[in-house]
């Protein structure tokens, strides 16, 4: 990660696949502000917290994470949100990423391929800011 | 019917004390025996039967309904299709190359 320290939220209703998640995100050096495990409490925390990156899981209890993201681009279109999700149709992605999530990744992959997604994609964004501000 | 005969599927009255039985008929005129989800002859499930909801691609007079065969078919061809739409971590990389929010 980028000397800046990124502010995390995950949301996932599997607690095994968050603690991996957080795993990965601190040992990058970001700091995961708040684990939720369903759609709603992830909105909830999202307003608490106001998060830099938020990795959000589509398949969760109350509210989807495809709602969820609609409604964290209509609070705030900058924020990083990378879909992180089992879902591999093709109408599935589009709709993330027509809908402004900046990544989607598939956990049918390993720690390693994850750990290097998440890393690259936190670069990425930097990079992208910085540009912005620069210009 | 309170005889506690069993009857064999397809029968509306008991065969021993003639009592009508707890049966739902299916819209393809099949009497289905109590406690049967889907209809034994066409298929379809039965409380949507009894709530009204779609309809059989058979007929009362057990005839194939061909216009809603080929809606069913075309449902099929379309619900196939995007089930086979899969995409790998490459796919999405070189999607999110073209369509990627710009800051």
């Amino acid at each position: 990660m980028e000397k800046r320290k990124a502010r995390v939220l995950i949301a996932d209703d599997e607690p095994h696949i968050r603690s991996l998640i957080s795993f990965i995100v601190t040992s990058l050096g970001a700091e995961v502000v708040a684990e939720a495990a369903d759609g709603e409490q992830a909105l909830g925390l999202y307003k608490q917290h106001q998060p830099d990156m938020v990795l959000l899981d589509i398949n969760m209890p109350k509210l989807d994470g495809i709602s969820v993201l609609k409604q964290i681009m209509a609070i705030n279109n900058r924020t990083l949100v990378v879909m992180l999700t089992s879902l591999n149709a093709l109408e599935t992605v589009k709709e993330c990423i027509d809908n402004g999530a900046y990544n989607y990744i598939l956990k049918s992959t390993t720690a390693d391929k994850l750990h290097k997604a998440i890393r690259e994609t936190w670069g990425e964004y930097m990079a992208e800011i910085r540009k912005v501000s620069q210009s | 019917m309170n005889c506690n005969h069993v009857n064999p599927a397809g029968y509306a009255f008991c065969g021993t004390c003639g009592g009508a039985l707890d049966h739902a008929r299916c819209r393809c005129g099949f009497v289905a025996v109590a406690g049967d989800v889907f209809c034994g002859r066409c298929g379809a499930n039965l409380a949507e039967v009894a709530a009204g909801v779609g309809q059989s691609a058979v007929n009362a007079d057990h005839r194939f309904d061909l216009e809603r065969l080929m809606k069913q078919a075309a449902q099929e061809r379309h619900l196939e299709s995007t089930q086979k739409a899969r995409v790998t971590q490459e796919d999405i990389r070189k999607l999110l190359a073209k369509r990627r929010k710009k800051f």
